[in-house]
């Protein structure tokens, strides 16, 4: 239903008011209805008893006016009065005339009432009493008749017959007042009828307005019902919402149940809030959880700065104290330059020396080269002389040999001539001796001269090695004549190069100084930083404090 | 370069000088000397007198030939001389090694390895020529060395076996193993049956 609340309750409100005006009209039109009715039944009632009156009047007055009639009769007859009225007579006809008007009035009254009788039974009885009036002129003219006739006797005085004749008046004025009866008692009826007529449809205009009324009433109660429905119950589930919203329960949302209307708009608009809101908090939960883990690492670097602070502050620290120590350093190094280009020069100065010491040891090392030389010439004409020896000892061998072979010849032949030969034996046995001395002392002498020949070698070849090292030995004092020229100028070299090393240690020192100084300043602004960072630390504390309070604050709403 | 001991000159010139003094004094023989070789010499006579311990006991030369020591009758033996190469003998067997001039005198040298049928190959030009007495015939044989002259009694031969036919010219095997041969057996090589003619 796209209708506005507003509207809604208007147009509930103009609906309750239209039924009540549908309500009023119809009680209006229903007590005019009754009050037509009973207006109705009345004026006829009315009409009728009024007709009945007067009926009854002119009957009464017919009666009278006949008893008059009468009277003046039997005044005349006594007489009292000359002559009877003619006009009584004429009056009872006229009267007679006027109940038979009247009971044509009453017929047209009736027969007019039944057509617009309110109810069957008024209009039965209608016809009834129509019947009854219509039936009554034939005992009212049976009447008027025998009145007539009555009057006629009474005109000519014959009274008796008229006595007699009262008696069939009587029973003809007995059957029209009957019917006049009936009549009235049908007007009666009637008039209960109308009553009853009346009161019914009072009764049934009441349940009409009661029936009317209860379903207005129904109508109302569920219109109201509706309206409240469409108002309350979105109201109580907005009521439910906002209660849940805040409590914290962002997850939910209001289903449509009215849209369009200003419930819907509003329920739309919660929505709408609570979306808001969710998006708020889901962003300031990923905000706080930035904020969060923003501070976290905030906190990390500023502690790391601090560290890194403090680490700085260390090492400045250091680098000043190994600024202090290079300085040191710096000024042993020139010292020790100085010492150096003392020392090199004294090195320089004790070379020269060397170089001269280096050439008398070249010379010696000449000589003792060319002693050795000569050493070893000698040494190999031993070996020949030793040769010649060998060669000798050879020969000696030899003769030995020879020797020998000659005592064994000896001995042979001496073996072979008997007891001369004994003799000779003796002088064969002596030569064999000597033959055996000889070699053995050529043995001896040539393992001798075998050692000596290997002494000479070995002599020979210590000489070698002697005269080789003596080269070496040369070679190494021209290396160390090399060297120490070498060294000679490189301590020239490194006289200019210390002298360089102490000017530039001078220049060193100086640029130290101007180190320690700006460390000096660093480490004041390291302190500083320090400080700032600490500051910085502290602020990055609170803030991850709040970025937790904030976290948990934010945690009331779910999401 | 100079050793880490210092040579002491002074005692090396004092050993030089000995030495030389001994070089110079060896030249001359001392009468000390002269005195011990008389008495040797008497010593021997003396031995030399003495009846022969065993007068069965035979004079045997020995010499080596390889590894192994050998030895020949004395009275066997003619002469002993160097080998100084010999003048080779064509279409002779191998045994021969060649022919000799000893004091005009043709000879015949055989190489006794190759004869005992010994394996050993020794030079050529060494060794000592044992040259057989005349009566045995006019060869030689070529030895590495000879040593001596010694007594050796026949009963302490040890005789070889010649069930199986063993070297003929072994005789024995003295006690201190030297081979004694049989000088006889040597000659009667078919290649020297020419020279053993008595």
């Amino acid at each position: 239903m796209r209708i506005s609340i507003k509207s809604k309750i208007i147009l509930g409100f103009a609906v309750l008011a239209g039924l009540s005006f549908v309500m009023g009209s119809y009680g209006l039109l229903q007590m005019g209805r009754v009050n037509a009715f009973t207006t109705m039944i009345s004026e006829q009632d009315l009409a009728l008893m009024h007709l009945l009156a007067e009926l009854n009047e002119s009957r009464t007055q017919m009666s009278s006016l006949r008893h008059k009639t009468l009277s003046e009769l039997l005044l005349w007859k006594a007489g009292a009065t000359e002559k009877t009225h003619p006009l009584s007579q004429e009056q009872w006809r006229r009267t007679k005339e006027h109940v038979s008007s009247l009971l044509k009035n009453l017929e047209s009254a009736c027969s007019e009432f039944q057509s617009s009788a309110v109810n069957q039974e008024r209009k039965a009885q209608f016809e009834k009493i129509l019947q009854q009036s219509r039936q009554a002129e034939e005992p009212l003219n049976e009447t008027a008749g025998q009145v007539e006739i009555y009057f006629s006797l009474m005109n000519r005085g014959d009274l008796k017959p008229m006595l007699a004749r009262e008696e069939s008046l009587l029973r003809a004025r007995e059957a029209f007042n009957a019917k006049m009866g009936t009549i009235e008692g049908m007007i009666r009826e009637n008039l209960g009828l109308g009553k009853a007529a009346a009161s019914s449809v009072y009764r049934q205009s009441r349940l009409y307005i009661l029936l009317v009324l209860a379903a207005i009433l129904l109508l109302a109660a569920a219109l109201s019902l509706l309206i409240q429905r469409s108002i309350t119950v979105p109201l109580i589930s907005f009521m439910q919402f906002v209660e849940g919203v805040g409590q914290g329960d962002l997850t939910r949302q209001i289903a449509a149940l009215t849209d369009g209307d200003e419930l819907g708009r509003m329920g739309q608009n919660l929505n709408g809030m609570v979306a808001g809101l969710k998006e708020v908090a889901v962003q300031a939960r990923a905000a706080t959880e930035n904020l969060n883990s923003s501070a976290a690492e905030i906190l990390a670097s500023t502690t790391q700065q601090a560290a890194s602070t403090g680490e700085q502050a260390a090492s400045v620290q250091e680098t000043t104290s190994t600024m202090e120590e290079v300085r040191q350093s710096g000024l042993q190094i020139s010292e020790r330059a100085k010492q150096l280009i003392a020392a090199t020069e004294a090195a320089s100065s004790a070379s020269k020396s060397g170089l001269d010491m280096v050439q008398k040891t070249t010379s010696n090392m000449d000589a003792i080269r060319e002693q050795a030389e000569s050493v070893a010439e000698n040494i190999v004409v031993l070996s020949e002389k030793t040769q010649a020896v060998g060669d000798i000892i050879a020969t000696v061998n030899e003769i030995a040999e020879r020797s020998h072979l000659l005592s064994l010849n000896a001995a042979i032949e001496a073996s072979g001539a008997g007891e001369e030969g004994r003799r000779f034996s003796v002088v064969a046995g002596e030569i064999k001796n000597l033959a055996d001395q000889a070699k053995e002392a050529t043995l001896k002498v040539r393992s001798i001269l075998g050692e000596i020949q290997k002494g000479i070698n070995a002599a020979v070849m210590l000489t070698e090695e002697a005269v080789k090292r003596v080269e070496t030995g040369r070679q190494q004092t021209e290396a160390a004549d090399k060297s120490i020229r070498q060294m000679a100028s490189t301590s020239q070299e490194s006289i200019s190069a210390f002298q360089q090393i102490a000017a530039a240690s001078n220049q060193q020192q100086i640029g130290f100084e101007q180190v320690t100084k700006a460390m000096q300043n660093i480490r004041q602004a390291t302190e500083q930083n320090a400080a700032g960072t600490r500051q910085l630390e502290k602020s990055a504390v609170n803030i991850n404090a709040l970025a937790q309070q904030l976290t948990k604050v934010v945690e009331r709403y779910r999401v | 370069m100079k050793p880490k001991r210092g040579i002491d000159w002074e005692a090396v010139r004092k050993r030089l000088k000995e030495s030389s003094g001994g070089l110079e004094g060896g030249q001359v023989l001392e009468p000390r000397r002269i005195e011990e070789a008389y008495r040797r010499r008497a010593a021997e006579l003396g031995r030399a007198n003495a009846p022969a311990a065993s007068a069965r006991a035979a004079e045997i030369l020995t010499f080596t030939l390889g590894p192994e020591r050998y030895g020949l009758e004395l009275s066997a033996v003619g002469e002993v001389i160097p080998f100084a190469g010999c003048a080779p003998l064509p279409g002779a067997p191998p045994e021969i090694l060649g022919v000799v001039n000893r004091r005009g005198e043709i000879l015949l040298v055989a190489d006794l390895a190759r004869r005992l049928g010994l394996p050993h190959q020794s030079s050529a030009a060494e060794g000592i020529v044992i040259i057989m007495r005349q009566a045995e015939g006019r060869a030689g044989f070529r030895v590495d060395r000879v040593e001596a002259i010694r007594r050796s009694a026949p009963e302490e031969l040890v005789k070889p076996d010649r069930a199986g036919g063993g070297k003929g010219p072994v005789r024995g095997l003295t006690p201190d193993g030297v081979i004694l041969l049989e000088a006889r057996e040597l000659l009667r090589a078919s290649c020297l049956k020419e020279v053993s003619k008595p």
